[in-house]
């Protein structure tokens, strides 16, 4: 009956807003709110306030401080019931109308074409009540151009079929069945994901949420077993019986090691939780042109993503993935946004898959793409002599402020540095090439964690030609190529140290490459 | 706009500007050097061999400053073909930037005060890419970059 009631007041008032003449044939997707919005909304404020509410009450033990606190919520509580009353969206003709607000009304208009995505998210609460929260994601990479909190699971996926049944660019590709359910491209397992919580970039995350826990709460108070004056009685303890034996620093480096592994013990033990609990029975299936995902323990979270509308693919492998043959895959969109993706797990299209499986999986992420028969080409060589001589003087450098602390001989000590240098710079030049395709420009770099950029060159927006003061010496160039995005893939698309003719050659035919084809948002 | 135009001709930009980068950087080099003098005489260090080495210094930056702005505009040019805006700048680091005309988004024109007052604007060229995919021309004279953003406008609408 709501809904009913809903979808005649919404017709109405923009029956009222528009020329009777003008007004096109009317989609019978229009509603509002579910009713629990009010409920998540409340919660919403509540948990907001619960923080200084508590430490207000720790503080001055008045009870009228949180009166006062309580006071104050009203206003959020207010606005949220007004949310609800008043939120109202609409599928009319090509555009989502969405209107909202009391006292000063607002009214959005999303053309369909310009949606990219209806991504829903649905927290364990809300599993239990089955209401999710959708937001509808354009090329704006301000945050989703609208969100819908909160709606019922079937509505949602109601909507997200009215969207793009609207959208000529999410209908099957010529000579792509269209089924009614999507294809499952791949389902990650817990064994891999557990092994992909070894990576680089997640241990480096665990590392900064283990230091965050340490730092917030105290490392006495997080081992539970015994306090911070324990530790130093037992440290003294043990120094005052031992040292006689194998010397104070032979303590003092066991001490090291052993605080060392722990922290590596509670990092790996919080990567692992992490990744299990974020990507937890992530799937990546497919329908007609659309890619979707749908993952989360806790927070269960499903997006999908138009293959046409990857600005740029990153396929990553860290040395530890790499040793045991996994890989992760990162794509950007118009309207990537890097903050909040990181922690929801957004950033990633594949968390783990087996780098076997990438080139098979590639042909239906980006269909128009031969990674098999990529040739690719070095650059040049003086790479190597360009990179070892920045090093050099750097350790240079070093060196100079080194001798004004420690006397010579020991003051030379970074010199001994140049030999890794080099080394550096050579397994750099090794893996570091482009390639030029038909439909995408790749390029390739690292020296522990391997990047492969795939760039459509119908994305391509502009071609930057870069060359400093030691490019110019030795002849070379950096070569940028600019896409829409790039906040997961971290501003990839470049390749340092072609030869400066190829480099400015490489942009004329890239840039009149580009304007041929035909940009898709 | 059309007929001045030859394909494949770099055009410089207008001399004119040099004058201004030199107030510019006169200014921004004179900023910099009060700063530094009176952090030396509220740090007690306002000495005199501290004050000519502090003289020294400022008629250094400000020749570099100079030599920096006519370096900066030697080095400016652009040009505009059918399918492609490409420019060319740079004094220590070079940069060539190269946009394909359909995928220009919006042409802006901007003028600041000292532009202003010597009759001559800023070109902005925004793409759907990142900050780094818009392109500058500056240095223009006023009306010329009024015909040349129409220009720019009606060659992008062709291309859509």
């Amino acid at each position: 009956m709501l809904w009913r009631c809903a979808i005649t007041w919404s017709s109405w008032a923009w029956a009222m807003t528009e020329p009777k003449h003008a007004t096109p044939a009317r989609d019978a997707f229009a509603g509002r709110l579910h009713p629990l919005t009010l409920l998540f909304d409340v919660l919403g404020v509540i948990r907001s306030f619960l923080l200084p509410a508590l430490l207000l009450l720790l503080i001055t033990q008045n009870l009228t401080m949180a009166l006062i606190l309580l006071v104050l919520m009203m206003p959020s509580v207010i606005s949220a019931l007004a949310k609800y009353l008043t939120f109202m969206y609409e599928i009319e003709g090509a555009e989502l109308k969405i209107s909202h607000g009391l006292l000063h009304r607002r009214h959005r208009n999303i053309p369909l074409e310009r949606v990219h995505d209806l991504r829903i998210e649905q927290t364990w609460l809300q599993r239990f009540f089955k209401v999710v929260v959708a937001y509808v994601e354009t090329a704006g990479g301000e945050g989703p151009e609208a969100t819908l909190s909160v709606l019922s699971a079937e509505r949602a996926e109601g909507l997200r079929a009215a969207i793009f049944a609207h959208t000529p660019t999410h209908a099957p590709a010529s000579g792509v069945t269209q089924s009614a359910e999507p294809i499952l491209l791949h389902r990650v397992s817990i064994f891999h994901l557990l092994l992909s919580s070894l990576s680089y970039k997640r241990m480096t995350f665990s590392l900064a949420l283990s230091l965050g826990f340490f730092g917030l709460f105290g490392i006495d108070k997080i081992l539970g077993f015994a306090s911070g004056r324990d530790i130093v009685n037992w440290s003294g303890f043990l120094l005052s019986h031992t040292h006689k034996i194998i010397g104070e620093s032979a303590i003092l480096l066991v001490m090291m090691v052993f605080v060392f592994f722990m922290f590596l013990f509670i990092t790996l033990a919080v990567s692992m939780v992490w990744s299990a609990t974020i990507f937890h029975n992530f799937t990546l299936s497919r329908l007609g042109n659309d890619l979707h995902r749908a993952y989360g323990l806790l927070t269960r979270r499903a997006s999908s993503l138009p293959w046409h509308r990857i600005q740029i693919l990153e396929i990553e492998e860290d040395l530890i993935m790499r040793s045991m043959g996994l890989a992760t895959v990162r794509a950007d969109t118009a309207g990537s946004m890097a903050a909040a993706a990181r922690v929801s797990g957004r950033d990633v299209l594949l968390p783990v898959i087996n780098r076997s499986k990438i080139p098979v999986m590639l042909s239906y992420m980006l269909p128009d793409v031969g990674i098999e028969t990529i040739a690719w080409q070095q650059v040049s060589t003086f790479a190597i002599r360009r990179g070892t001589l920045k090093g050099a003087i750097f350790i240079g450098l070093m060196t100079v402020l080194t001798l004004g602390v420690i006397p010579f001989p020991f003051g030379l000590a970074p010199v001994l540095l140049l030999p890794f240098v080099y080394g550096y710079n050579v397994v750099q030049y090794q893996y570091l090439a482009y390639a030029y395709g038909c439909n995408y420009f790749h390029t390739r770099r690292g020296w522990l964690r391997h990047s492969t950029y795939l760039i459509p060159i119908r994305n391509i927006q502009a071609v930057t030609v870069h060359q400093g003061l030691f490019d110019r010496r030795l002849g070379l160039a950096t070569l940028k190529l600019h896409t829409a995005g790039q906040a997961y893939t971290g501003s990839g698309a470049f390749i340092p140290n072609i030869p400066e003719q190829e480099a400015y050659a490489l942009a004329a035919q890239l840039v009149h490459h580009t304007a041929a084809t035909r940009y898709r948002w | 706009m059309q007929s001045s135009e030859s394909p494949n001709s770099y055009r410089p930009i207008d001399q004119r500007v040099v004058r201004l980068w030199h107030l510019e950087n006169t200014v921004r080099v004179g900023f910099m050097m009060l700063g530094l003098l009176l952090a030396l005489v509220f740090l007690g260090h306002a000495r005199p061999p501290l004050i000519m080495a502090w003289c020294g210094l400022l008629v250094v930056a400000l020749v570099l400053a100079r030599w920096f702005a006519d370096k900066l505009y030697k080095s400016w040019r652009y040009r505009i073909d059918n399918e492609v805006l490409e420019t060319h700048f740079g004094v220590i680091f070079h940069t060539t930037q190269l946009v394909p005309m359909p995928r220009m988004q919006h042409v802006d024109i901007h003028r600041g005060p000292l532009e202003r007052s010597v009759g001559l604007a800023t070109l902005v060229l925004h793409t759907a890419g990142t900050s780094q995919a818009t392109i500058l021309i500056p240095g223009l004279d006023a009306q010329y970059a009024v015909a040349l953003r129409d220009y720019l406008v009606q060659l992008g609408v062709g291309h859509d």
